[in-house]
C-alpha cells in the first residue's frame, strides 16, 4: 500500500553515538500518525475495543543470551530471532516469509520473555500491564521508561513473566521509539527449521 | 568495543499536538528526544566510553533537524511515494 504527500514528511531518525565520541543521524520516511501514539497504552484487555492496528507476534523458538539494556548497533540476536520467525532483519529491502508475523519475542535461558526484536513489550495482569525488569535482558526502551513513569506500564518481578503462562491470542502492549505504543496479540507456532 | 551506541527516533508533526512529549524548549516533533539523549549519555558511562560534551539534547536536535531537512529538501516539496507496510 502506498500513498502520497507533498508536505513535510514524518521520518524515522537513526542517531549513532561512536565510540570515538561522534555522533551522526540517518533519516528514512514513515508514515505519520493520526493519532496520539501513547493511547493503546490505555486499552483495557476486558473492557476496551482494540484500537488498530492489532500485530501478530510470535514467541521464538529457542532462547537468547546476553541480551542488554543498552541499544545498539549490534543487531545480531535480535536479527536472529526474526530469521526464525521469517522476518528480514530491520531495513531490509526483502520480504518476510508469506506467513510471518510482524514482530518476534525473545527469552531468555531462564525462560523469561525479554522484548521483542524491535520493541519492549507487556502483558496484561491482574488488572494492568506488565513489563520485563532489565535484568531479564531487555533493552532500557525510552517509551518503556515513559510508561513506567506515568504508570501505565508496571516492572514485573524476576521470572515472572515467564513462557509457561503466556497463552496463546492474548493481548501484549509493544513500545519503541519510533511507533510509540502498539496493540499486538500472541500466535502460537511451530518453526520448521527447528524440527 | 566493535559497536556504536544507537537511538531510533521519530520525527512526525502530529507530535506537536501531544504535550506528554514536550521537552525543555516546549513542544517537539520527536518522539521522546529528552529521554534519548539521556539513555545515550547512561549508556556511554555503563559502557566505560568516555562522556563528549557534544552529547546535549540541543545538538542531538540540531543534528536531527539537518538530516530531516536535508531528507525533506532531497525531494523538492515533490510527491513522494512512501511505503506503508
Amino acid at each position: 500500500m502506498y500513498y502520497t504527500h507533498s508536505l513535510i514528511l514524518s521520518q524515522q531518525v537513526r542517531v549513532v553515538f561512536n565510540p570515538s565520541g561522534e555522533f551522526s543521524a540517518t533519516a528514512t520516511p514513515v508514515k505519520e500518525f493520526t493519532r496520539d501514539p501513547s493511547l493503546p497504552s490505555l486499552f483495557n484487555p476486558a473492557t476496551d475495543f482494540p484500537p488498530e492496528p492489532v500485530l501478530t507476534i510470535y514467541i521464538d523458538t529457542q532462547p537468547t543470551s546476553d541480551t542488554i539494556s543498552l541499544k545498539t548497533t549490534d543487531r545480531r540476536a535480535y536479527d536472529d530471532a526474526r530469521m526464525r520467525a521469517g522476518l528480514q532483519p530491520v531495513g531490509s529491502s526483502d520480504p518476510p516469509a508469506s506467513d510471518a508475523p510482524d514482530d518476534v519475542i525473545l527469552y531468555n535461558p531462564r525462560d523469561v520473555v525479554t522484548e521483542s526484536s524491535v520493541c519492549n513489550i507487556a502483558f496484561y495482569r491482574n488488572g494492568r500491564w506488565i513489563t520485563p525488569p532489565l535484568a531479564a535482558g531487555c533493552i532500557s526502551g525510552v517509551i518503556r521508561r515513559w510508561l513506567l513513569e506515568q504508570h501505565r506500564i508496571f516492572e514485573a518481578v524476576e521470572d515472572e513473566l515467564t513462557l509457561n503462562n503466556i497463552k496463546d491470542g492474548e493481548w501484549v502492549l509493544v513500545s519503541n521509539g519510533v511507533i510509540g505504543c502498539q496493540l499486538g496479540r500472541i500466535k502460537f507456532h511451530t518453526s520448521s527449521k527447528t524440527e | 568495543m566493535s559497536y556504536a551506541l544507537l537511538a531510533s527516533t521519530r520525527y512526525d508533526p502530529f507530535l506537536l499536538s501531544c504535550a506528554w512529549n514536550n521537552d525543555a524548549d516546549g513542544p517537539s516533533p520527536y518522539l521522546l528526544l529528552h529521554y534519548q539523549v539521556d539513555r545515550l549519555i547512561a549508556s556511554a558511562a555503563l559502557n566505560g566510553q568516555a562522556l563528549h560534551d557534544g552529547l546535549t539534547l540541543s545538538n542531538v536536535k540540531a543534528l536531527c533537524n539537518k538530516v530531516v531537512r536535508e531528507h525533506n529538501d532531497s525531494f523538492g516539496g515533490r510527491a513522494l511515494k512512501v511505503s506503508t507496510q
